[in-house]
């Protein structure tokens, strides 16, 4: 049943349940010099799928976070560039999409690069070594340890190391790198918006994952993809003693914590039957952006995918700064 | 069935499904119906892009106007087109979705469904003119027609591909225009091997007027023979053996709305190159790595 128009509006000042770790910024400026200091190492191969005349397929590998080797599709234009870019965040617990899914950004003029999640349904390495539970959700991976070693901390620095490889490539146009996800992918274009701010030039995220935990507690929305959680609180946290500690610690990976970061321009699209994220939690982000930004909302659509949310990536990416607002 | 015992079932499945003996007399009236199709207008979509072009092209269908949509890359000189069907339970595909095929240098149309789902059994006692279906095939050739029309389009050079019901459209446009279709792919094409469809309890889409008929009209199945006799001008099994261009098909071997067995019927009978890919694993769905094999199947 739709999130009713009156419902939205009385989130409209809604930020989440649970306030931001005091040492977020803090926390995650550390995070991101340590993934400045990694050593850029990486490789470009022929893909499985062959080039075309106007088209370039390329795996491309790189060294990650405690040197485990991550995966991700690269597409380009044929051509001497310099091309603008999209990277492309899959959702949970997915791998990057199609080769050819993938082809309609060259198809914009746009180079794009799709990072597999490690550990997910792609290829790369997760190294492990999580301390705590690791039988059911990455979001619970790592939660009784340091939060530096949580599996989306990692993958954040991956990512942040991605943002080095990708635009140091000679046919890559550095002032036109954009972000793209749904669910898990939206909370990484969320991220990696908002930790590399100097790059990103625009997000356009739908429905986004990782957010609001304590809401999703609060609404039984701990299953499916946040099933981590109910497995988390039973096992561990039965009668709901220490949620204290560990909500706060998930605050360092929470979606709606990193937004006051982001400077962008952010499309945002949500799904107002969405019960896989509640929209209470994306609208948790949405309003603590305080970049320019526009919500799209769909009454009808749940967590899948919206066409009419996608035909508006064309404006968006390809319109000139200044003027992405169709 | 256990999936080995499944693999081979299908290697050696041979449909039942009637064909009648008028089915390429009827059809090649149709196609000359389709033929008569002129493109009304071509109008930008109002999306933009420096590397595509967007449009929507409406076309005549006797006393009808359809309606499609088109990417095409801009690229100087006539480029082979993709042509797009959706599956019975999905509108048109998005802008953003067609365009992947334009990175490749293909153009894509992709017909705008008009109106509520064809009942398959409707029109069966004043077959073949009357049924639904066969409205609806003739409605994929008019696209067919309408895009060899275009400008920048080679109309010799036509790809069809769909899922599910749009699997079926595309093997009917490559059967029935033989010499402009360049390939043809579909992934789960539905309606091949209609008495199958039906045995299996298979009442989804089009097939649920099926179900409707024998309950509500024939509960005895008093004339069950002479209404699948009927079906059969609509069974896509009978077009496969006209299909003359390079076939890939891809099957999820847990899809229950197009039975793997009815897929195979289609394609033991497609006489020329082919290739089947199964995906144990998969249902009726999105396929990612049969998309990945779509656009190897594309190249070259």
């Amino acid at each position: 049943m739709p999130m009713t128009a009156r419902e939205l509006a009385a989130l409209k000042d809604y930020r989440g349940m649970d306030p931001r770790p005091s040492d977020f910024d803090p926390f995650w400026d550390a995070r991101v010099a340590e993934a400045a200091a990694v050593p850029l190492d990486y490789t470009l191969s022929p893909a499985p799928v062959p080039d075309w005349p106007g088209c370039l397929y390329r795996d491309l590998w790189f060294t990650g976070m405690g040197g485990a080797r991550i995966h991700a599709k690269y597409i380009r234009p044929a051509g001497d560039g310099p091309f603008p870019l999209i990277l492309q965040f899959h959702g949970y617990p997915g791998s990057s999409r199609s080769w050819l899914e993938l082809s309609s950004f060259p198809a914009m003029g746009f180079a794009v690069v799709s990072m597999d999640c490690p550990g997910q349904g792609g290829p790369g390495q997760d190294l492990g070594g999580y301390e705590g539970t690791t039988v059911a959700g990455h979001i619970v991976a790592g939660l009784d340890g340091d939060p530096r070693d949580m599996y989306f901390v990692r993958l954040y620095q991956d990512i942040c190391i991605l943002c080095r490889v990708v635009s140091g490539l000679p046919e890559i146009d550095r002032d036109r790198i954009a972000v793209n996800g749904a669910s898990q992918g939206g909370a990484q274009g969320i991220a990696c918006a908002a930790l590399m701010p100097d790059l990103i030039r625009r997000a356009a995220i739908l429905y986004p994952f990782l957010s609001d935990y304590r809401k999703v507690l609060e609404l039984g929305a701990d299953e499916i993809a946040y099933e981590g959680l109910r497995y988390y609180s039973r096992w561990f946290d039965p009668a709901h003693e220490h949620t204290a500690r560990w909500l706060t610690q998930l605050g360092y990976i929470d979606t709606h914590n990193f937004a006051h970061r982001v400077r962008c321009p952010v499309l945002f699209g949500t799904g107002l039957s969405d019960t896989v994220c509640p929209p209470a939690t994306q609208m948790a982000v949405y309003n603590e952006l305080t970049c320019p930004k526009k919500l799209l909302v769909f009454p009808d659509y749940t967590h899948e995918e919206i066409q009419a949310f996608d035909d508006g990536l064309i404006d968006f990416f390809c319109r000139e700064e200044g003027s992405q607002w169709s | 069935m256990e999936l080995t015992a499944l693999q081979k079932a299908m290697a050696a499945y041979e449909s039942a499904t009637p064909r009648p003996s008028d089915f390429d007399a009827f059809w090649a009236g149709r196609r000359e119906l389709a033929s008569r199709t002129e493109v009304l207008s071509s109008e930008p979509a109002g999306i933009e892009n420096p590397a595509a072009s967007y449009s929507v092209v409406r076309y005549s269908a006797g006393g009808r106007t359809l309606t499609a949509r088109c990417v095409r890359p801009r690229t100087d000189g006539a480029v082979p087109a993709v042509l797009l069907f959706s599956d019975f339970d999905r509108a048109v595909r998005g802008w953003f979705h067609m365009s992947r095929f334009a990175a490749l240098g293909f153009a894509v149309l992709a017909p705008v469904r008009e109106g509520v789902m064809p009942d398959a059994a409707a029109g069966w006692r004043d077959a073949p003119e009357e049924l639904a279906l066969a409205e609806l095939y003739t409605d994929a050739l008019r696209l067919s027609y309408a895009a060899a029309q275009l400008p920048g389009i080679d109309g010799g050079r036509l790809i069809p591909w769909g899922e599910g019901l749009g699997g079926a459209l595309a093997v009917v446009a490559a059967a029935m225009r033989p010499e402009a279709a360049e390939k043809c792919a579909a992934l789960g094409p539905a309606l091949a091997d209609i008495p199958l469809l039906w045995q299996t309890g298979i009442d989804t889409g089009p097939l649920a007027g099926i179900r409707r008929h024998f309950r509500d009209e024939d509960p005895a199945h008093r004339e069950a023979e002479a209404f699948f006799h009927a079906m059969g001008y609509v069974d896509c099994v009978n077009f496969a053996k006209l299909v003359r261009c390079p076939f890939l098909l891809g099957t999820g071997l847990m899809d229950s709305l197009s039975p793997p067995l009815a897929q195979a019927a289609l394609f033991n009978i497609v006489p020329g190159e082919k290739q089947l890919v199964t995906y144990p694993k998969y249902a009726h769905e999105r396929i990612n790595e049969f998309e990945n094999e779509l656009l190897r199947f594309l190249h070259g």
